[in-house]
């Protein structure tokens, strides 16, 4: 379309004037040279946007474009405006069993998962539209959905022209007659309705279709039972019936744990420990009758005489055994678990001072037990005291009873001096 | 330079209202719409062509939620400028 003829189709208009017509179609064409030539951009109203933007890499240029008003856009593309995106399918991995081989490409473990059932493409060629699709679909499931059902509902048409004519020639008996048939006509025209007004995605009408028929024509339908009915009239709901079931097992699981065949807390302490003595006094009382008399000794007088009944009883064996036998001794003693747990309340050093100073921690009493002989090698006093500390029992080495904390501190520096980590004072409990 | 510094402009050099000129250029772009619609294509003298054009709809995958959609086909306008048109445009001054 060169000037002249859109002048003249805007002057047939009757816009205005011819020469202000031609008037503003000059300049415009000059303010748009100008502007693409300058590299501005120029809007014309209800068209679009002409503009220049450079290409080129080497030889740069610039390059004239067009961009299209949205209300242009959209008269251009009428026929397709109302469609949108619609979303078909997933893509999912797959799972590899075994190991894959290198091949240097990709490897395509995608499997495609249709959520809408069929894959849509659109015929290029035929240049179907989403629309027409979806409706050609819908015409071909309504075409398979009345091929079943036309023969069936032959049949069904038949008898009310039968009693029509019997009605006309009675009229008195129209109301005994009427009823009837009344029923076969909302049966065989409520479905039809029902299935127009369905929605297309998420129901299969051929099962529906196929599943109609089986009922026989004018036989009233019986009515479905109900969920109350199936689950045996008036006992209680499943909802009840599973609350009792956890009640119960509650109950049993309680029962259990009172009577000591579970444990939920986790075991504690086990207490026979402590009642049974250790396997050093069984000796004792075992080899002599003297040793009943030594718990009555220490009641006057405690702290003096705890010492010398612990020492006894340590020195007893190792003045009748060698001394290659005194350092196996203690192995065997101190494998018992129980033994730790009743040394430490029971031997404790020498005072009674509030402070102590602990070397270290064991899981394990043979750990601890190790780690006493070594500091008894060397001169300490080290003891064993037992604690239960967050569902674990942890057998704590434990050296002398200290008055102050200043006498503690000294020995805690002798005991680093001796490459002992982790020393520190504690308080008595 | 948009559509009301445009119209300001003409009207401003040609002496003609503002409101006369915006009939004037909506007139032209009535034209012109008309005859894309109707023809498909306009071809403006020493400025380029306006076309039609068809895009199918195609499948794509959204990379991120690995999703498959269908994208509806579009017909959009596209816009070739004429030679001389870039000749213009490339002049130096």
């Amino acid at each position: 379309m060169n000037r002249d003829e859109l002048l003249k189709r805007c002057v047939d208009r009757r816009v205005a004037h011819e020469t202000s017509v031609v008037a503003v179609s000059h300049l415009f064409y000059v303010y748009l040279l100008s502007a693409l030539k300058k590299g501005q951009r120029i809007e014309v109203p209800k068209f679009g946007t002409f503009g220049t933007h450079v290409v080129g890499v080497k030889r740069q240029r610039r390059m004239p474009y067009f961009e299209v008003d949205e209300e242009l856009a959209n008269r251009v593309n009428e026929r397709y405006r109302n469609l949108k995106t619609l979303i078909v399918g997933r893509y999912e991995m797959i799972p590899v069993e075994g190991e894959v081989e290198y091949t240097g490409k990709e490897p395509k473990h995608d499997r495609l998962v249709e959520t809408v059932g069929e894959e849509i493409i659109l015929d290029t060629n035929r240049d179907i539209t989403l629309e027409e699709y979806r409706r050609e679909e819908y015409e071909r499931e309504e075409a398979s959905r009345t091929q079943p059902t036309t023969p069936a509902a032959a049949p069904r048409a038949e008898p009310p022209p039968v009693v029509e004519p019997r009605a006309e020639q009675l009229p008195a008996s129209i109301e005994a007659t009427a009823p009837p048939s009344e029923p076969h006509e909302p049966e065989f025209a409520a479905p039809t309705k029902e299935r127009t007004l369905m929605p297309r995605q998420g129901f299969d009408l051929r099962d529906e279709g196929t599943e109609e028929p089986t009922q026989p024509y004018g036989e009233p339908r019986e009515p479905q039972p109900t969920l109350r009915e199936i689950s045996g009239g008036e006992g209680p709901s499943a909802w009840v019936q599973i609350l009792l079931g956890f009640i119960i097992l509650a109950i049993i699981t309680f029962a259990l744990n009172q009577f000591g065949v579970i444990h939920l807390w986790g075991r504690r302490t086990p207490p026979p420990a402590e009642t049974l003595p250790p396997p050093q006094e069984r000796a004792t009382i075992t080899q002599g009758e003297e040793k009943p008399a030594e718990p009555v000794t220490p009641t006057p007088t405690p702290t003096p005489t705890e010492e010398p009944s612990t020492k006894a009883e340590v020195k007893k064996p190792l003045a009748e055994t060698p001394k290659a036998e005194t350092k196996v001794e203690p192995r065997p003693e101190k494998v018992q678990p129980p033994q730790p747990a009743e040394k430490a309340p029971t031997a404790p050093p020498a005072g009674e001072g509030r402070y102590t100073v602990q070397v270290s921690s064991w899981t394990s009493p043979e750990e601890a037990d190790r780690a006493v002989a070594r500091l008894k090698n060397a001169g300490f006093e080290a003891y064993v005291v037992e604690a239960f500390v967050k569902g674990r029992t942890w057998y704590r080495v434990r050296v002398g009873r200290f008055a102050t904390t200043a006498e503690a501190q000294e020995a805690a520096s002798k005991l680093r001096a001796l490459n002992e980590n982790g020393v520190w004072v504690a308080k008595v409990e | 330079m948009s559509q009301e510094e445009l119209i300001n402009t003409i009207s401003e050099r040609a002496g003609i209202s503002t409101q006369t000129v915006r009939e004037i250029l909506h007139a032209f772009a009535e034209v012109w719409t008309e005859e894309i619609l109707t023809h498909g294509e306009l071809t403006l003298d020493n400025i380029g062509d306006f076309l039609i054009e068809h895009r199918p709809g195609r499948k794509g995958v959204n990379t991120e939620t690995r999703e498959v959609f269908v994208i509806p086909p579009k017909d959009y306008l596209s816009f070739t400028p004429a030679q001389d048109l870039i000749n213009w445009s490339n002049k130096s001054s």
